[in-house]
């Protein structure tokens, strides 16, 4: 009898037990996880094809970039994965994307030009030079903005969709370069590795390209390395960033950036003074607004040196001529931006030795080990 | 034995669920209970504070001013120069609400105000004001000393918001632009940008005046914040008044490079002490 009572007041308990713990999925990674439920009942459900996910990328993000920038703009639905952009260097690699395969991203933006090329205006695939000079592929993580010059891009996914159809660049139907990425080797088991289908779309691709763009970070110029106390600048360098600074003088830090923004761009739009009138409206023609003709996106200074032409439509070919423009040669307009200073006078007017110490200093943030870093390269 | 047994299991059912206290398990309720495992619903919210917005508006004089009216040369200043607003951006910190007994309500924030882009014109700070009835606002144009630390917002770093080390480094309070007439009839700009005054006095002396000022505006009217109203406190700015009170602005002598233009700084600041007004709008709470 004793004994009966023992077993039952055991079962009891631990029936009483376990039904004071809530039941449902304890995976974290499901997709129905619970995290009220103490007791898994085996209802977990993955909805990922591969059943593997991918990594996450680890964005290799500089010190100085870390204490004065706010994070990454990584979208939502396009974290970073070390698949992704794996399959997005490939991509932007590879001229499949253009319709005689000839042509790649990579083909007007070389890393060795700091992700430019050096023409005023690139030349598609079908020989004909494109309407606005290429830019350069830097930091663009960090541009919580608009895309592009005139700003027709919402993002870097969105952006990449239009090189590739533009009869001046790829030239390429998007249905037919799928077609071809869906035909060849290697990529639908990249794209099942990457996003979880082997069923490719334009969408994916963009994806990768994107998640590609977003890796190319250059933070290790001579300025980099002065401001992290590693190196000294040169008498001629710290003038030359004094006068970049100063209001009176070269006054370029409103739109290009101070040392606590190492972007050295605001990612905005200006109307620099360069005509009086327009041949091209840049962001006015996306937004509609006549207020808006003649602006152009701000570039980042980094890595002139490579970047050469200069402007949206390479109109300069050398650092000395973009500082003689601003210093001699602005053009007044009624969408002029209010900093380009002393218009009457054709701009800020600086002396010989001023011009040369604001080369000496946009020089300093030449990052080398950037066009070099051999995880961008192929 | 068998009432053994009914009490074995009464005593198993009163201490098997222990952990699952019943009460109320929100936090933000007045009466949380931090041992309570499940809500019974008996959760009272005491709303004895209150969140509140900031608007923040703008008018030349009596016309409002949005985002549309800018780039036109629409506006003629207290000397008479007619002008353009292109883009007008300014910093606010530390607002604080004053009670009728003398205390206040500090909120240890900032805001950066972007007319032309629609960038922080609605602010909703996270801090709760007690129940009761309020005087006045007050809140620094710009960073004050202990705030205005270089590079130490990134949200401000990326948008260029900084001030030259130059200058006493810090942030700006405002970026003012426009295009104005001027006496030879040509249409020029003007960057009317305030921050600390560098005041270079005998060599090598050089003082760096912070400049930013804090700004208390008793209303018309006391306000009651309690729980049956939403309130919206609207601040105003009156972008003419940066030309008019106490100093009549000359943009044919003030137009740009100004910051590192001592007398201009101060000149802003004293112009900058009634540029704003505030009202307040009280709409019924819906429960």
């Amino acid at each position: 009898m004793i004994k009966l009572f023992a077993i039952s007041i055991s079962i009891l308990s631990l029936s009483l037990l376990s039904s004071c713990r809530k039941k449902g999925c304890t995976n974290p990674l499901a997709d129905n996880y619970d995290d009220k439920a103490r007791v898994d009942d085996g209802s977990c459900v993955c909805k990922a094809v591969s059943g593997v996910k991918p990594t996450p990328y680890v964005l290799n993000i500089p010190d100085l970039f870390q204490q004065y920038l706010p994070s990454p703009r990584i979208p939502n639905d396009n974290p970073l994965t070390n698949e992704g952009v794996a399959l997005g260097k490939k991509l932007f690699y590879d001229p499949i994307l253009s319709d005689n395969n000839t042509l790649s991203c990579a083909g007007c933006h070389m890393p060795a030009y700091s992700f430019d090329d050096t023409s005023s205006f690139s030349t598609g695939i079908n020989g004909l030079p494109g309407k606005r000079n290429a830019m350069p592929l830097v930091n663009l993580a960090w541009n919580y903005g608009r895309f592009n010059w005139d700003g027709s891009g919402d993002s870097l996914e969105h952006q990449a969709f239009e090189p590739v159809r533009n009869e001046l660049e790829m030239h390429e139907d998007w249905i037919d370069a799928v077609s071809k990425l869906q035909a060849s080797v290697d990529y639908p088991n990249m794209f099942k590795l990457a996003f979880g289908t082997s069923t490719i779309d334009s969408v994916l691709v963009v994806k990768a390209l994107a998640q590609f763009e977003r890796t190319l970070i250059s933070g290790n110029s001579k300025f980099d390395k002065f401001l992290r106390n590693e190196v000294s600048l040169t008498s001629q360098e710290l003038n030359g960033f004094s006068l970049y600074m100063n209001e009176n003088k070269g006054d370029c830090f409103h739109c290009h950036g101070d040392p606590v923004n190492p972007l050295w761009t605001d990612n905005d739009f200006h109307n620099n003074g360069l005509d009086a009138t327009f041949t091209d409206n840049g962001l006015g023609d996306v937004t509609g607004n006549s207020a808006d003709n003649g602006k152009f996106r701000t570039p980042t200074i980094r890595n002139l040196v490579f970047t050469a032409p200069y402007m949206h439509d390479g109109r300069f070919n050398t650092i000395e001529e973009v500082i003689e423009h601003y210093s001699t040669g602005l053009q007044n307009s009624p969408t002029i931006d209010p900093l380009m200073k002393k218009v009457g006078s054709g701009g800020a007017n600086l002396n010989p030795t001023e011009k040369a110490d604001i080369k000496a200093f946009l020089l300093t943030l030449t990052d080398s080990s950037f066009v070099t870093n051999p995880s961008f390269l192929p | 034995m068998k009432y053994f047994l009914i009490l074995i299991t009464l005593f198993l059912f009163m201490f098997s669920c222990k952990q699952d206290k019943r009460g109320c398990t929100d936090p933000n309720a007045c009466n949380f209970d931090a041992d309570a495992v499940s809500n019974d619903g008996t959760c009272d919210y005491c709303d004895t504070t209150q969140q509140i917005t900031f608007n923040f508006s703008h008018v030349y004089n009596a016309t409002p001013v949005l985002a549309a009216d800018f780039n036109d040369l629409k506006f003629t200043n207290q000397k008479g120069d007619l002008h353009s607003i292109s883009k007008l951006k300014y910093l606010v910190s530390d607002i604080a609400l004053h009670e009728a007994n003398g205390d206040s309500v500090l909120i240890e924030d900032y805001n950066l105000v972007d007319l032309g882009a629609g960038i922080g014109l609605t602010y909703s700070p996270s801090t709760s004001f007690d129940n009761g009835v309020y005087t006045a606002i007050s809140f620094n144009f710009g960073f004050d000393v202990a705030d205005n630390i270089t590079g130490a917002y990134p949200d401000l770093n990326i948008t260029n918001w900084g001030w030259p080390m130059m200058l006493g480094g810090g942030y700006h309070n405002m970026q003012f632009e426009g295009m104005y007439v001027d006496t030879a009839t040509d249409t020029v700009g003007f960057a009317y940008h305030n921050g600390k005054a560098r005041e270079i006095t005998a060599a090598p002396d050089t003082i760096f005046h912070p400049n930013h000022f804090r700004t208390k505006i008793t209303g018309t009217n006391n306000f009651t914040i309690s729980e049956i109203v939403n309130t919206t406190i609207e601040i105003k700015m009156n972008i003419a008044n940066w030309f008019k009170t106490p100093n009549v602005w000359d943009l044919n002598q003030y137009n740009q490079m100004l910051m590192p233009n001592y007398q201009a700084q101060l000149l802003m600041n004293q112009n900058g002490r009634d540029v704003f007004d505030y009202i307040v709008i009280q709409l019924p709470a819906e429960d």
